[in-house]
């Protein structure tokens, strides 16, 4: 994990690509912890057949956590004030997941320095899985 | 020509309440293990202490976890079949750390049509904010889901 600053992104900069997958394994252990106990369309092909999805999905929520891990990149992804995210297609297991920010805006709001990005998750063959936008507080150089 | 909806418009302004859910290092670590997370804020109370947390904090989307918790009700829409799951916000208001409990409620915010190449689809849009033990709101999430014609 870096740490990046405030003063380190103007408009057009990305952040990623980040290369990342759900393995079975990990989509299990999440349905576990949510709640939502396996077998469900999430972790089962037949479930998923008969829920008219086709193949094991990964739950949106846990795509977004996934996003989330873009700002790892950049100090941390606890630095997030805002994860807005439109599922598009259903994201597979075990393949693997492009995901990039785009900064739109960098401004300052009383205490904060935030930085705006739009974000975008892919597949192998640029499918696009989730995209969103991203709001993240990042401290600045001046004030260390 | 106005896109009629009908769905139970009564619903707005009720608060659908479920909780509390007590949050352990052990859950933070567990969804941050299961989403691939290798930042330690995560996982050691020490790194995450000196970083000015309480202790171990929770990933920002963590509370997405308890929102199906809410047992909500069918807003009854005459409209579509097959329902999916199109969207999701959240809004980080304060740091949940590990000793937390947390409390949820959800109102319905708002149901609107939109229409595209594919034809119409309807959004039904729920709101949930989540408070900790001191009353004090850590989030706001908003889950979409879309029905088609």
């Amino acid at each position: 994990m870096s740490q990046k600053y405030f003063e380190d992104f103007e408009l057009g900069d990305e952040i990623g690509p980040m290369v990342l997958q759900a393995t079975d394994d990990q989509v299990v252990e999440f349905c576990e912890l949510w709640g939502n106990k396996p077998p469900n369309r999430f972790t089962s092909k037949e479930i998923a057949e008969q829920t008219g999805v086709g193949e094991p999905i990964v739950p949106g929520i846990m795509s977004m956590a996934l996003i989330a891990e873009l700002f790892n990149e950049c100090g941390g992804s606890q630095n997030i004030v805002d994860l807005d995210v439109v599922f598009r297609a259903s994201v597979p297991h075990n393949a693997p997941l492009h995901v990039v920010g785009t900064i739109t805006d960098t401004r300052e709001d009383g205490d904060l320095n935030l930085i705006e990005c739009d974000i975008l998750m892919t597949g192998p063959e640029s499918q696009r899985y989730v995209i969103g936008t991203a709001i993240v507080n990042l401290p600045k150089k001046s004030d260390l | 020509m106005e896109f009629k909806l009908e769905y139970d418009k009564s619903l707005y302004g009720k608060e659908h309440v479920a909780g509390p859910f007590p949050v352990t290092a052990d859950l933070i670590q567990g969804f941050s293990k299961a989403t691939g997370e290798s930042n330690p804020v995560y996982f050691d109370e020490n790194v995450a202490k000196k970083e000015g947390y309480g202790g171990v904090v929770a990933p920002p989307t963590f509370c997405t976890m308890f929102v199906r918790q809410v047992k909500l009700p069918d807003i009854k829409l005459k409209f579509g079949k097959n329902r999916f799951h199109a969207g999701q916000r959240v809004s980080v208001k304060a740091s949940i750390t590990a000793g937390d409990t947390l409390n949820a409620s959800s109102h319905l915010k708002e149901v609107y049509p939109k229409t595209g190449r594919s034809g119409t689809m309807v959004f039904i849009v729920w709101e949930t904010t989540f408070t900790n033990q001191n009353g004090n709101v850590v989030a706001d999430v908003q889950e979409s889901f879309a029905t088609r014609e």
